[in-house]
């Protein structure tokens, strides 16, 4: 039975951080990503942009995910910024209404 | 961990001749899956859902649809449900001309357990965006429905029972 393939790249420079998550985001991987975000913030990162542009599949928890992030930056004094994934996983964003209420940014380069 | 399922029969009581012809195939297809209540089983779900997308040529709004209505209500299932943690859960897609009817059985204590849920809390929701997002707690139901442009065609039926997992 195949494993929906997910992989995290991680980078960061100075406080500057980014995390590329490439597949399919749900129950099983959201806690990856949740791990990858602590050890990048640990690592002294002060800007967090999560680059989703390799995603194909996001479910309700990964909505929650990004909300819990962008309520951890507030909270936590760290600054979130993320990029659109691919149409069909933005759907979820959009028809939610989350969208609009999370720091997506145009250009990843940006923060 | 080991992702796999107890068993898959992605059963077909249709002709062959439906790959490629389209929507509205004119015999029902379906998909049965006996899943391990873990957290891959979505990912299995999801995936044999596309698979059988596929083979029927169901593209676009629709497919992604059924492929997020299957995901959340296993993901429900595994994550919510008071079942024995060894017991299944039970996916039936049916595929008919004109429906397509999802049921989850979950061998829950006391009977059904199969629910669509949206996991975002109130409470937490009012805290953190508002109450625009507060009110927004619909069902997933209608959420995914909202997903597809032919939702007349997408039935979403929901069903538990207590039937055992080992069928």
């Amino acid at each position: 039975v195949p494993r929906a393939p997910f992989e995290i790249e991680s980078a960061h420079d100075g406080q500057t951080g980014r995390l590329t998550l490439l597949g399919e985001l749900d129950i099983a991987t959201v806690p990856r990503v949740e791990e990858a975000v602590d050890a990048i913030l640990q690592g002294g990162t002060q800007r967090l942009t999560v680059d989703l542009g390799g995603l194909g599949f996001v479910d309700s928890s990964g909505l929650r995910l990004f909300i819990v992030l962008q309520q951890r930056s507030g909270a936590e004094g760290w600054e979130l910024a993320l990029t659109r994934p691919q149409p069909q996983a933005l759907k979820v964003f959009r028809l939610s209404g989350v969208e609009e209420d999370l720091p997506f940014v145009e250009d990843a380069s940006a923060v | 961990m080991a992702p796999r399922s107890k068993g898959i029969r992605s059963g077909e009581r249709a002709r062959r001749g439906a790959r490629g012809s389209g929507r509205g195939a004119a015999v029902p297809t379906r998909v049965e899956l006996v899943l391990e209540r873990n957290v891959q089983a979505p990912a299995i779900a999801r995936s044999a859902i596309a698979e059988h997308c596929e083979e029927l040529g169901l593209g676009g709004s629709l497919r992604q649809s059924l492929i997020l209505l299957v995901s959340e209500v296993v993901s429900n299932a595994v994550r919510h449900s008071e079942a024995d943690p060894q017991s299944a859960v039970e996916l039936l897609a049916t595929f008919g001309e004109k429906m397509i009817r999802v049921t989850v059985t979950d061998a829950g204590v006391g009977g059904s357990h199969a629910r669509w849920l949206w996991p975002i809390s109130a409470g937490e929701s009012r805290r953190a965006l508002g109450s625009r997002v507060a009110r927004r707690h619909e069902s997933l139901v209608r959420a995914v429905a909202r997903l597809s442009e032919s939702s007349e065609n997408l039935d979403l039926h929901e069903a538990g029972s207590a039937r055992p997992a080992g069928r």
